[in-house]
């Protein structure tokens, strides 16, 4: 499973890489991929952040059909396969995870996953609540993966070091902040496009196929501190019934190949049979 | 311009309140733009990462290639005629331009518009004046040697102070 943990750096990087030049090949003419995080054209199919949909929507209008299909897809592919648009594509999760290897894990009181996500989704209430008193979709700025995306396009088009400044001041703050306590902060406890996600991947019905890592106690031969949670770098405890939550993991795989050096009770589920926490 | 202007958006862009809450900042309608004319805004306020043309940096050229690409409904997406842009309101400025401040002819902006003889006439057969079927596109404010050009956008209703009259559009648009 090796193999998986390359491709999803591969990925990561061309991601990043592709990113830094998709406005030089869109001038051109190549436009078979157009636009940013908040809104993606890949091959004609749309891709959208579902958060700058449900802004669009606090503000007192229906999203335009392109956006709203693509935030729709957005959460279907959320639904079937987890939160992989963290692990895989998201440009900050890839620098946050950067971070986190360059630091290396950090001791600390942990926080319950249940309380992080419902600190998360407060956040993103109050945000949809500032996007309809401001009258417009005020979470751009803190919309990471959208707002990093953008980053190329402001240097194609000449931006200033002030404009540039203003792109990059808020991930930057918050990978030096995660540099400095070695926790992934941001994914785990702000993050507003992860809430939408997770609680797409969450919303999974049980014997559904869907993509998941699954957790056979019988295999598992660990005692004490868990190789697998050591692993995992938003701290998920994934030796329970049925696996790490759906709603947070974001099938990064990490457990997986920790886990393939012990007794490998953890493996990836798809399309067969899942066992669902109770 | 007065600091109270918004900004001259593309082509197509629906009125200023619900261009703001309907833009989600995706910068499709930047990348679309083989002229490089729209730029996303800076700031921290409402425009912020907006897109806008500065007509004095680099003017629409009227390619009409930006509207079809916006997925929020932000730029009507309908909009292809270039008469219909809707971007704003070119006024020359009486104070500046040669044509009123010296009786030097000068037919620059008449020449270089897009729309010529309909948004641009000649107002007694030689000087060059705007008509209400000025689209806003800024190619005159580009062009205009003393930059005796103002462009205001289609939101707002400032009339620079010094500003020519706007002539009655020939064939009939008020």
């Amino acid at each position: 499973m090796k193999i998986l943990a390359w491709a999803r750096r591969g990925v990561q990087l061309l991601v990043v890489a592709g990113l830094c030049v998709l406005p030089w090949l869109n001038a051109a003419e190549l436009r078979q991929i157009s636009g940013s995080f908040f809104a993606l054209d890949f091959f004609g199919i749309p891709f959208a952040d579902p958060v700058g949909a449900a802004q669009v929507a606090a503000t007192g209008f229906l999203p335009g059909e392109r956006l709203l299909a693509g935030a729709l897809i957005s959460l279907a592919l959320a639904l079937v396969l987890g939160r992989v648009f963290c692990s895989w594509i998201c440009p900050y999760g890839f620098f946050s995870e950067l971070a986190h290897w360059a630091r290396g894990r950090q001791g600390g009181a942990h926080v319950k996953e249940c309380r992080a996500f419902a600190g998360k989704a407060l956040l993103l209430g109050a945000g949809l609540a500032a996007a309809l008193v401001a009258g417009f979709p005020a979470m751009g700025i803190v919309s990471l993966p959208g707002e990093l995306s953008l980053l190329p396009m402001l240097v194609w088009q000449g931006g200033d070091f002030w404009l540039l400044l203003g792109a990059v001041t808020v991930p930057l703050a918050a990978l030096i902040l995660e540099l400095a306590v070695g926790k992934r902060l941001w994914c785990r406890f702000v993050c507003p496009q992860s809430v939408l996600l997770g609680a797409a991947a969450q919303c999974l019905p049980a014997k559904v196929p869907g993509l998941c890592i699954g957790w056979q106690a019988a295999n598992c031969t660990c005692k004490g501190k868990a190789p697998c949670q050591q692993a995992c770098s938003l701290e998920l405890n994934p030796r329970r019934k049925g696996g790490p939550d759906r709603r947070d993991c974001t099938n990064c795989g990490d457990c997986v190949n920790t886990c393939a050096s012990y007794g490998k009770a953890l493996e990836w589920r798809g399309m067969g049979y899942r066992v669902r926490r109770d | 311009m007065s600091l109270f202007v918004p900004p001259l958006r593309p082509p197509g862009a629906v009125d200023e309140e619900i261009f703001l809450r309907k833009c989600v900042r995706c910068g499709k309608c930047v990348t679309a733009c083989p002229h490089e004319s729209i730029e996303l805004a800076g700031g921290l306020g409402r425009s912020r990462r907006t897109p806008q043309v500065r007509p004095r940096r680099k003017p629409c050229y009227l390619c009409m290639k930006c509207p079809p690409v916006c997925p929020t409904g932000a730029l009507d997406t309908g909009v292809k005629e270039i008469t219909r842009a809707g971007m704003g309101q070119a006024y020359i400025l009486k104070d500046r331009c040669h044509n009123y401040k010296t009786g030097t002819m000068c037919m620059t902006c008449y020449d270089r518009c897009p729309l010529r003889g309909t948004a641009v006439v000649l107002s007694g057969g030689l000087v060059p004046a705007m008509t209400t079927a000025c689209v806003g596109c800024g190619i005159c404010d580009y062009v205009c040697p003393v930059q005796a050009v103002e462009i205001v956008p289609a939101s707002s209703r400032f009339v620079p102070p010094m500003a020519a009259p706007t002539e009655k559009a020939p064939g009939g648009k008020s």
